[in-house]
């Protein structure tokens, strides 16, 4: 009797350890092999447009011509062109850096304010201005932008014969106050007195890049506030020898970011002739910074807008914090959207010269972000107006232009690709349809050579996506 | 003129519980009296047709029915009517119920005693249970100076000890003979009392009318117990429960009868008080089952004023003599206090087992803490100053004690812009770490931590001696324990409720694995439970499994399993119906509480060697030796194999039951780590966290080293070699992982805020003033959070916001408001600033995505937002802090609405948690019968073959189970600490026994079922 229990109770243990043993191995099988499906919440989010806002746009006034003494003057008036609606009110900022006073013009604030509840006005504006001054000729267009805390010029020279000045319009409430980052060739630039500048609200500034950074042939400078916000624009202005080579003013190009695309790069036929520089800036260029501190490798592909053959893709590596210039000489004359694509952020711009009677004049064409679907557009006085319209996405896009006088225009945007359509100078549009396409506007006649990209309006006020938990 | 006896039957459905003493047995025992009844009138109580039949065949001379069940006393009322008004004193009554079959002599030894003394009226037999025959059920009943019930004579073995009884306060009802003269003038049995004291208060009458009352010991009557004439005695929990209830309720209604007219009323109004007051001192006499009674007699008594009104006139119709004329055949203290001795020591003497001691400092256990102490404090030396500390889910907490209180339960939460809603149990846990250190509630979290070794290995060591006797053994199951990578893992990554699951589950084990033993086991565990289950929600399906596993094998230990679940159900109720019931969201329930942790997801291969979040100390020293071929994870798989083989192996061994129980709660704990690391509940910003499966795994880590202890036990000394291998490997295992405890971790001192002390400083002034922090996302957004007073604290989580995949109004209205502060756009926010009462706005560093730096779009959404709160008008750059940019609205803030009322629902969770946890609380408090109940069991659980048979003194009950007799030892123990209760309402009452004659107060006994070793009657002691 006992004896069976035993043997009973030992049989029970023996089952029950080959089965414990068992179910133990197959589920530590079960939990190292098999994938089991991943409940995850929702995370909850909402996505808020922010309230429309007043619309403004700064014109950065008459373009300067430097003294012996390192003060400037302006010496002509630029022309407007305004594509805002009714009610848009102009006002004039004080210029305390101009010798001229307010003679000739001064930077302007054009404000649009929204009605309640409604969508933001579609307001733009641009101003252009021929010189033709012993020391300073050529042809400057350039857009009426918005105010930043951040921006980034890639253009300008401190090299012998160049000239860049740094115009600063704070048409805000508040005092800017402004630090500036000058970056080169050799490298990120120690620049005294380039920190804490403070620029007073509704004052504009006119700084010579040189007095920061001397002897610099490819600055790129970056411009920080804090407190009131400034429109940053660089007006620069190249004499060869006794011959002055061309102005332009360049507004600020798009910032940091892993792709950059400069649309409609132009490319022109004639190059002015140079007397044996060493370093010799009639040549296209595409001017690069790495801003962070990892170097970034860069693939450059480009897209002709005339059809032509265009060249293999470029693949660079390029140090960060140094400022590099790629020739596009082996680009035939045309024009061409170009795009980087980056493994970090990088910022960007180009600059092209042709030739304009016996010197030249030059373009800085700067990278532009995608575009709002609807928006106004202010095409400058000049010759050769030329919209250049390019489209990064898989597939094609209409764009429709309305002019003053409502008559419409539609452009068709092949996917990946860019086109070229003339506009009249001087005028206004309204486009619609254009989601996400890159766009510039160019001038090139014999009145000279210019051109500046269109950038979205609001970049700050974009649709944001909060996440209230 | 001869006596004439009339035999009056209460008859109900003719059986008897025992089986021995139905109707026919009882009619059969009428027809063999050596003096028979000259009439015999049958009253039959709602009885079948059956009965009726029995009863005519046996030739009873009148049978009165009543469709109802009268009590004993209306029946026999019933049958007096019948018969004619009595015209002498030599006319009997003697009462009967259909399970008390007399002895053939019975009546005429009753019939002489009354014959010989004309001053008795009242006889009473002997009256003996019917089961066995032997044992003396009654014999004679008095009271004590205070009015409690005392059976002269109860549950002792018949040996003739007791037949020199006579005269005494009162007599059971079956079997008693009075004279019909008497019986008429006294109105008979009070209708007002049940089976309870309804003879003895009869016969309390009887004395004051000038009778005597006598016992007769050679008169015998059985009873089978069936509760017609006198208590039932059967031993059901229900029949239990309203013996309970009908003494207690005879005890005070008598005390309102007997009481002076002067004085009735402060008898009244003490009733509910004092019933509440012996509700509270059952529940810490652990007799949870007897509160209801008690409370349900004090109502009943108090609201039938009409039935003592006629008592009263009655009693004072009848009386001829004082109160005083009492007082001898009352029991005195002494003898009182004597009998509660006697009886306790025969509880202690008769039942003990031996219990081993405990050697917790001889065995090296208090050491083993010591050194576990020292190596904590040196791990976290970087502690040891701080007041308070923040990192992973650890946040500081309220810095007044009363606010973590009022986070608790149901109500308006003040989050964000605050709402009405359940809070997190892991509030209340919270709330008692907070209370322990009440000076600096936020220094609770750094004692855990600083604690957390010892006090894992306290709790381990404790919890082994559930499982085995042996030292040695308890101290690496201790040693296991502590060093368990769980553990250790969520004192790296700083996860607070990892840390505290695995310090409450050893005692958890500890106390719940005897939860059927004694009901201060259960409440101990039933709190350990809601705590456990409030820290980690995730081990509710486990622990589900396990308690259903309890129940199975509770047997009639039922209710005390059941219990168990309660606290934690009533803790959860508030949220588990507004997140689970109204928001559908049941998974969330399983959210882990507090801030959410984003943690790498860790492969069933880490899961299976306790690893919660990745082994990256083990990880850094294969790398550091090169060992690329020969990964971490495998190393360290093979240093704990003999830990899971070990665990396996006790379930070929003896005792394998125990190991079983453990693997499977082993497998359960695995289980519940894989599911929750699919489960991505717990929303923070742009991400979602899963559920930290370190918690289970502390109960998978239980299973592996009990069952190994379990093992170790079973092999006795052989299993000490591999015992101190399996320890020394765990230690090599933990060694990397606590240095780099010493080196790191997450956990770091704090100054007890979460907001810039700028922040704080103006919230000292105004709490009710907000910060808005926004925390740039890893995808661009912006996550944003509306925070009140100083900061985030740890009471103020909420898992209903961190689970709920809705956005509220709330949610909305703080969106805009932040869209807007980080754009530039045309609202002017200042109305919205002020009537949200945002004095600041926080902007923190981005959120880091796991695993990775900070991305791009997070720092454009940085960049942005720093522009744009900049150029805000309404706003004033404050500057940086600590804790991230702060800016500063220089508006008016809006006045503080009054905040919304609690709801009545918050109150009544409130007291509902009141009294569930007070209860759980009373019944856990430790008395010394409780104690010397606990001492009777051995320490360790289910191990066969070391445990003694209770030693039995007494031959003549060995006919009894051994285990039901540990078990009445228990409940006699439970008892005379019942009767110290008494006391203590009898000192609360002596103001009315020191009034006028001596009106009975006081209480009564639990009519315990009394294996008495001695027992005198009054009379034999001659007082």
């Amino acid at each position: 009797m006992a004896d069976r229990r035993r043997v009973a109770a030992t049989s029970g243990r023996v089952v029950t350890g080959i089965l414990g043993v068992a179910l133990f191995a197959g589920a530590a099988f079960a939990v190292g092999q098999v994938e089991l499906p991943v409940v995850a919440a929702d995370v909850p989010r909402t996505s808020v447009t922010p309230t429309a806002s007043d619309q403004t746009r700064l014109c950065p006034g008459p373009l300067l011509r430097q003294e012996i003494d390192a003060s400037s003057g302006s010496f002509g008036a630029p022309a407007v062109t305004l594509a805002a609606p009714e009610g848009s009110e102009q006002t004039a900022l004080s210029a305390p850096d101009n010798i001229s006073g307010d003679q000739f013009g001064l930077p302007t604030v054009v404000t649009s304010s929204s009605a309640d509840g409604e969508d933001a006005p579609l307001v733009a504006a641009a101003q252009s201005q021929s010189a033709d001054l012993d020391d300073l000729t050529g042809f400057a267009a350039t857009a009426c932008g918005e105010v930043s805390a951040d921006s980034w010029l890639v253009a300008g020279s401190t090299d012998v014969g160049r000239t860049s000045l740094l115009s600063l319009s704070n048409p805000t409430r508040a005092d800017a106050v402004i630090d500036l980052s000058f970056f080169g060739e050799t490298g990120e630039i120690e620049a005294p007195g380039a920190g804490g500048i403070i620029v007073q609200a509704g004052e504009s500034r006119v700084f010579s890049v040189a007095s920061f950074a001397p002897s610099i042939r490819n600055p790129v400078i970056r411009v920080r506030t804090t407190g009131g916000q400034v429109y940053a624009t660089l007006q620069h202005s190249v004499v060869r020898g006794i011959t002055p080579g061309g102005v332009e003013l360049s507004a600020p190009t798009a910032p940091p970011a892993i792709t950059q695309v400069l649309p409609g790069v132009v490319i022109p036929g004639t190059a002015p002739t140079t007397i044996g520089e060493t370093y010799d800036d009639s040549i296209g260029a595409l001017r690069l910074l790495v801003p962070g501190a990892d170097a970034a490798r860069v693939v450059i592909t480009f897209a002709s807008e005339s059809g032509g053959t265009v060249p293999e893709p470029l693949d660079y590596a390029i140090e960060a914090g140094v400022v590099n210039e790629i020739p596009l000489s082996n680009l035939a004359a045309g024009s061409y959207s170009i795009s980087m694509s980056s493994d970090v952020p990088i910022v960007a711009a180009a600059r092209t010269t042709a030739a304009a009677g016996d010197s030249g004049d030059f373009a800085w064409f700067v990278a532009s972000a995608p575009i709002d679907a609807d928006l106004s557009l202010a095409v400058a006085q000049g010759q050769g107006s030329r919209l250049h319209l390019f489209n990064p996405t898989d597939s094609a896009i209409d764009v429709t232009l309305t002019g003053q006088n409502g008559a419409e225009t539609g452009v068709a945007v092949p996917a990946g690709d860019g086109v070229v359509t003339p506009v009249r100078g001087g005028a206004a549009y309204t486009v619609s349809g254009a989601e996400g396409v890159h766009a510039q506007i160019s001038f090139e006649g014999a009145g000279g050579f210019s051109a500046y990209g269109i950038q979205p309006a609001n970049p700050l006020a974009t649709p944001v996506t909060v996440y209230p938990r | 003129m001869s006596p004439r006896v009339t035999a009056i039957l209460v008859v109900h459905d003719g059986t008897s519980p025992t089986g021995t003493a139905g109707l026919q047995g009882t009619l059969d025992a009428l027809a063999r009296q050596s003096r028979k009844p000259d009439a015999v009138i049958a009253v039959a109580c709602d009885a079948p047709a059956s009965v009726t039949l029995t009863l005519e065949r046996a030739g009873v001379d009148r049978i009165v029915t009543s469709g109802e069940r009268l009590k004993f006393g209306q029946a026999l009322a019933a049958g007096v009517r019948v018969i004619e008004q009595p015209d002498g004193p030599d006319e009997f009554l003697w009462l009967l119920a259909q399970d008390t079959p007399p002895d053939p002599d019975a009546l005429e030894k009753l019939l002489g005693a009354l014959e010989i003394a004309p001053s008795v009226a009242i006889a009473g037999p002997k009256i003996k249970d019917a089961a066995d025959g032997v044992t003396i059920v009654s014999l004679g009943e008095s009271v004590t100076p205070f009015g409690t019930t005392v059976a002269l004579v109860e549950n002792e073995l018949d040996q003739g000890q007791h037949d020199n009884v006579s005269d005494v306060l009162g007599v059971a009802p079956a079997g008693l003979l009075v004279r019909h003269a008497v019986w008429e003038h006294l109105d008979g049995f009070d209708p007002a009392l049940g089976s309870a004291d309804d003879a003895l208060d009869f016969c309390t009458r009887a004395r004051l009318a000038g009778h005597r009352v006598t016992v007769v010991p050679s008169a015998t009557v059985f009873s089978g117990g069936s509760g017609i004439a006198g208590a039932a005695r059967s031993g059901r929990p229900a029949a239990r429960r309203k013996r309970a209830r009908q003494t207690r309720g005879a005890q005070l209604y008598r005390r309102l009868v007997y009481a002076p007219t002067a004085i009735i009323w402060l008898h009244w109004l003490s009733l509910v008080p004092l019933g509440i007051l012996r509700g509270i001192a059952r529940i810490i006499g652990k007799q949870p089952d007897l509160v209801g009674p008690e409370i349900a007699a004090a109502f009943r008594v108090a609201f039938s004023p009409m039935r003592i009104a006629r008592a009263r006139k009655n009693l004072r119709d009848s009386k001829a003599v004082g109160w005083s004329s009492l007082a001898a055949l009352r029991i005195p203290f002494a003898e009182v206090r004597r009998r509660r001795r006697l009886r306790r020591e025969s509880g202690a003497v008769v039942y003990t087992v031996e219990r081993s001691e405990l050697r917790f400092f001889t065995g090296g256990g208090a050491w083993l803490v010591l050194a576990s102490a020292l190596i904590g404090s040196a791990l976290f030396f970087r502690l040891l100053a701080a007041s308070a500390i923040e990192g992973g889910t650890i946040l500081p907490l309220s810095s007044a004690v009363g606010d973590l209180w009022s986070n608790i339960g149901y109500g308006w939460r003040d989050i964000g812009l605050g709402f009405t809603g359940a809070a997190d149990p892991f509030a209340a846990v919270v709330a008692v770490l907070g209370t322990l250190t009440f000076w600096n509630p936020s220094y609770s979290l750094v004692l855990v931590t600083l604690l957390a070794l010892p006090l894992a290995t306290l709790g381990a060591w404790f919890a082994a001696t559930r499982l085995t006797e042996a030292s040695g053994y308890r101290l690496v199951a201790a040693v296991l324990w502590t060093v368990a990578p769980t553990f250790l893992s969520a004192l790296s990554a700083g996860h607070l409720s990892g840390i505290l699951i695995h310090l409450l589950l050893p005692w958890l084990f500890y106390s719940g694995c005897v939860a059927a033993r004694s009901w201060g086991s259960a409440a101990v565990a039933s709190l350990i439970l809601a705590a456990t289950l409030a820290v980690a929600p995730t081990l509710a399906p486990a622990l589900l499994v396990l308690w259903l596993i309890a129940l199975v094998l509770s047997g009639r230990h039922l209710a005390r399993v059941v219990w168990l679940v309660l606290p934690s159900a009533v803790l959860f109720a508030p949220l588990v119906w507004q997140q689970g019931v109204v928001g559908r969201n049941w998974l969330g329930l399983l959210a882990d509480p507090g801030l959410p942790l984003l943690t790498a997801r860790p492969t069933g291969w880490d899961l299976l060697q306790g690893l919660p979040a990745g082994n990256p100390a083990w990880a850094s020293i294969a790398d550091t030796l090169g060992l690329s071929a020969l990964p971490a994870s495998l190393l360290v798989a093979i240093l704990l194999a003999p830990l899971a083989v070990m665990a396996l192996v006790a379930l070929f061994l003896p005792g394998s039951a125990r190991a079983a129980f453990l693997v499977l709660t082993a497998l359960l704990g695995l289980a519940t780590a894989v599911g929750s690391t699919h489960l991505l509940i717990s929303v923070t910003g742009s991400q979602a966290a899963s559920a930290w499966p370190g918690s289970a795994l502390s109960l998978y880590w239980l299973g592996l080293v009990g069952a190994a202890v379990v093992g170790f036990d079973s092999l006795r000394r052989s299993a000490a070699l591999p015992a101190l291998v399996i320890g020394i490997l765990a230690l090599v295992v933990a060694a990397p992982m606590a240095t780099s405890l010493a080196t790191g971790g997450a956990i770091t001192a704090s100054n007890g805020r979460t907001l810039p002390a700028y922040v704080a400083a103006a919230a000292s002034v105004d709490p009710s003033l907000r910060t808005l922090v926004l925390t740039p996302q890893p995808d661009g957004g912006v996550a944003a959070r509306l925070v009140g007073g100083v900061g985030r604290t740890l009471d103020t989580q909420s898992t209903l916001l961190t689970t709920t995949p809705d956005i509220t109004d709330n949610d909305e209205k703080v969106a805009v408001l932040a869209a807007n502060l980080v754009s530039q756009g045309g609202l002017d926010p200042t109305a919205l600033l002020s009537e949200y009462r945002v004095r600041f706005v926080l902007l923190t560093p981005p959120a880091p995505s796991l695993g990775e730096d900070v991305t791009a779009p997070a720092d454009g959404m940085t960049a942005r937002a720093a522009t744009s709160l900049d150029s805000n008008a309404s706003l004033a750059h404050v500057g940086p802090t600590d804790r991230g940019t702060l800016w500063r609205f220089e508006g008016d803030i809006a006045q503080a609405g009054v905040g919304p009322r609690d709801p009545l629902a918050s109150t009544l969770v409130l007291v509902s948690l009141a009294l569930v946890f007070g209860f759980a609380l009373l019944l856990a408090v430790p008395t010394a019968a409780s104690r010397r109940a606990a001492e009777s069991r051995p320490r360790v659980i289910g191990r066969r073959g070391h445990e003694q048979a209770p030693r039995l003194t007494r031959a003549e009950r060995a006919e009894l189970k051994a285990d039901a007799e540990a078990e009445k030892a228990i409940e006699l123990e439970l008892a005379a600490e019942s009767e110290s209760i008494d006391k203590a309402e009898a000192v609360a009452t002596a103001a009315d026994a020191a009034a006028p004659a001596t009106e009975p107060t006081g209480d009564n006994e639990r009519p315990a079922l009394v294996p008495s070793a001695t027992v005198e009657s009054e009379n034999n002691d001659g007082r």
